[in-house]
């Protein structure tokens, strides 16, 4: 690694402390006598990650449920959260949506753009920092913004996927890069935004593009070398199961990006991913169900062969990505338990499915809903009347961003809960010709954010027990809340807002137990819970950008002027 | 022998298409308009100088290079339609002609006696090739 490849991402760092610390770094790797030197992240420790006590994968666990052992943090001393240490603000004026992931006194986190740092977990200090370099072609293709959304850990390794669909292995203790292998070519319509998911030994990592024509894959690689081990298309071609849903090779530009890290049954050895919208938006250009868009699969993780999948949203012309992640844990409905997988999906509804066979258990809106009419047999239903067409204008709800974007949400599965970042929009939409061209947005769609009627605050964090379907409590907002959720074994749950102000809320009340400080710009990351020697810890980037200021139009007006940069905030109890 | 002949003219087109200088398709007026127009509904995301930010870049061969095979009418459809992400279509046509024109300066095309026109543009079929390297 070469003085320049650090030097970018050090002349961002508005402090300049980083040019020292690089420095430092390439005389002396690991100078520092207080880091204990690092352990290596075994496939028994990411199987027992929900008792971890850091935070090995972006999701914390196999389960999908960012819920936190730790009790240290309680509804009695909440209020009492100060903050341990912030990192240096990052000067990239874009969106900070990744969950640091730690193991032991490392942590390790992404930046906008790609790039990697390491820190002391307890301390803040820069252990290393790796500068990722894009071409420019990369940022020809991007939907929303230049985020990055975390890192996996196998072995001694640090594994993400980039903007130019690279996945680059890094050492965990030094930074150095131990593998780099591309899935696409850049600016071609494909791009990585997800953190991978270590399963088996295999690093499982699923491409954007579904705004232009690409046609979605999850790959898995070999852990140590990078190389292809399986590829699962998410459009399958005319000679293939679900082949026929889509008119003659409409499935090559088909779009179904799994854009959204996946989770994990070991007890099945199943692997579920979720599935984004169709390409191009305007359904009249593709009549049938055009499977698996919008659809959560589940996979082998092995062969990558499709076990079983459901289709969230048959033929949409809403861009309602099934990509939420879909979350394992156990309920009781009418009576009956279930082993489930659940997803408050893009479509408004709150679907709950049994893990083991993909079998329908329930659906709830969770948002004002027009768009989806109800369920019926265990299947979608939606409004004919508002399905845009050719100079035909709707209008209805939710909004092309959805009753939920891309947050992660939180479970509390001893209460059966979850914690959901809900957005209240609804939109127009008008259909216009629209032809593939590599490169260019295939959207064939024009629309409008507009206010929902039935409720005028755009944003909410809502509490749904899922044994019912039924709200337990919501905070709402006037603007939007751009957040996702961490619960903990405490009996608290976090999230942030976009005035910047991280919040410690009653898991089972939703009493408002502490609030941060302003971090000076907003919070669109989820936040992460880990212990070192003893004390808990909650971190939380800080930074306003993504899809909502590009996408929410007049809604995202007020919040215009927030300031642009990243920024680690971390907290623990007492000084 | 026909399909020679095709060849031919095809392969001495895409000669003659190097070495030209690209169409005259806007005006100056047009260009000089767009750069405020530009300014106002492009910038925040495409850069002061079209270098890209959250949006793509609209210059250099990051934007169009002769392999992307961009016309001026899939381009200008493309932003009338589609651009300002937020607010697709939200533009007048006049407002559309100028940023184009302005992008098309940005990206080496001379200006000239005729004026871009929003329907005309929209099924142009001239290719759109940055000059610039």
């Amino acid at each position: 690694m070469s003085v320049s490849k650090y030097s970018r991402l050090a002349q961002r760092l508005l402090t300049g402390v980083s040019f020292t610390l690089a420095a430092g770094l390439l005389a002396a790797p690991m100078a520092r006598a207080d880091q204990a030197a690092y352990q290596p992240v075994t496939s028994d420790m990411l199987a027992n990650a929900a008792s971890n006590d850091g935070w090995l994968m972006f999701n914390h666990d196999y389960t999908g449920q960012n819920f936190s052992q730790l009790k240290q943090i309680d509804t009695k001393n909440a209020g009492k959260l100060t903050e341990a240490w912030t990192s240096d603000k990052i000067d990239i004026p874009d969106a900070f949506e990744g969950s640091p992931v730690i193991n032991g006194d490392y942590m390790f986190v992404t930046t906008a753009k790609d790039h990697v740092i390491a820190y002391n977990a307890t301390t803040g200090q820069k252990l290393w920092e790796y500068d990722y370099q894009l071409p420019t072609a990369a940022f020809k293709t991007l939907c929303c913004d230049t985020n990055n959304r975390g890192v996996a850990l196998s072995g001694d390794m640090v594994i993400f996927g980039t903007l130019d669909n690279h996945v680059v292995a890094l050492d965990a203790a030094t930074g150095a890069v131990k593998w780099n292998v591309t899935l696409k070519e850049p600016g071609t319509g494909y791009s990585i935004t997800e953190a991978p998911l270590i399963v088996n030994g295999k690093v499982i990592i699923g491409t954007g593009g579904g705004e232009y024509g690409a046609r979605g894959r999850i790959v898995a690689l070999d852990v140590n070398t990078g190389n292809e081990l399986w590829k699962f298309y998410t459009t399958p071609s005319e000679d293939e199961p679900g082949g026929k849903t889509w008119p003659a090779g409409a499935y090559k530009t088909g779009g179904g990006s799994p854009w959204m890290t996946g989770t994990y049954d070991p007890a099945t050895d199943t692997l579920f991913w979720g599935v984004g919208n169709p390409g191009p938006w305007l359904a009249t250009m593709r009549p049938g169900d055009n499977l698996y868009t919008d659809s959560l699969v589940a996979l082998d993780p092995n062969t990558g062969k499709l076990k079983w999948y459901y289709q969230f949203t048959p033929n949409d012309t809403w861009d309602y990505d099934g990509v939420n992640t879909p979350v394992l844990t156990d309920l009781t409905y009418k009576g009956k338990q279930y082993q489930a997988v659940i997803q408050p999906n893009r479509n408004g509804y709150l679907y709950a499915l049994d893990r083991t066979t993909g079998k329908f258990i329930y659906a709830v809106p969770f948002v004002h809903d027009t768009s989806v009419t109800g369920i019926k047999n265990g299947v979608t239903q939606t409004s004919q009347a508002l399905r845009p067409a050719l100079g035909k204008t709707i209008t209805t709800c939710p909004s092309f961003l959805g009753g939920k974007n891309w947050w992660p949400i939180a479970v509390d599965p001893m209460n059966h809960t979850a914690y959901i970042t809900t957005l209240h929009a609804c939109m127009s939409m008008t259909g216009v010709p629209v032809t593939y061209a590599a490169g260019l947005p295939f959207l064939g769609e024009t629309f409008k954010m507009l206010p929902d009627p039935k409720d005028p605050n755009l944003g909410s964090f809502q509490a749904i027990n899922l044994n019912t379907g039924k709200q337990m409590w919501q905070h709402e907002t006037k603007q939007v809340w751009d957040a996702g959720a961490l619960s903990t074994a405490g009996g608290v749950v976090f999230s942030g807002t976009v005035d910047g102000k991280l919040h410690a809320f009653d898991a089972k009340t939703g009493k408002d137990l502490w609030t941060s400080p302003a971090m000076g710009t907003a919070i669109l990351a989820d936040p992460v819970a880990y212990s070192v020697n003893g004390t808990e810890y909650v971190a939380v980037w800080a930074s306003y950008g993504g899809v909502w200021p590009l996408w929410g139009g007049a809604l995202a007006e007020p919040l215009k002027n927030t300031p642009r940069f990243g920024q680690l905030h971390v907290y623990k109890i007492g000084s | 022998m026909k399909i020679a002949v095709l060849g031919l003219a095809l392969s001495l087109g895409a000669v003659a298409a190097q070495a030209a200088t690209p169409p005259a398709i806007y005006t100056d007026a047009q260009a000089t308009a767009g750069a405020d127009a530009y300014a106002q509904n492009c910038a925040m995301c495409h850069g002061a100088k079209m270098e890209g930010g959250a949006g793509p870049a609209l210059v250099g061969q990051a934007f169009a290079s002769a392999s992307n095979n961009y016309t001026v009418g899939a381009l200008f459809t493309e932003m009338a339609q589609q651009m300002p992400a937020g607010q697709p279509g939200s533009l007048t046509h006049t407002q559309y002609e100028d940023i184009f024109a302005y992008i098309l300066k940005t990206n080496g095309y001379p200006a000239g006696s005729t004026a871009l026109n929003y329907d005309k543009a929209m099924g142009d079929s001239t290719p759109l090739v940055s000059q610039v390297k």
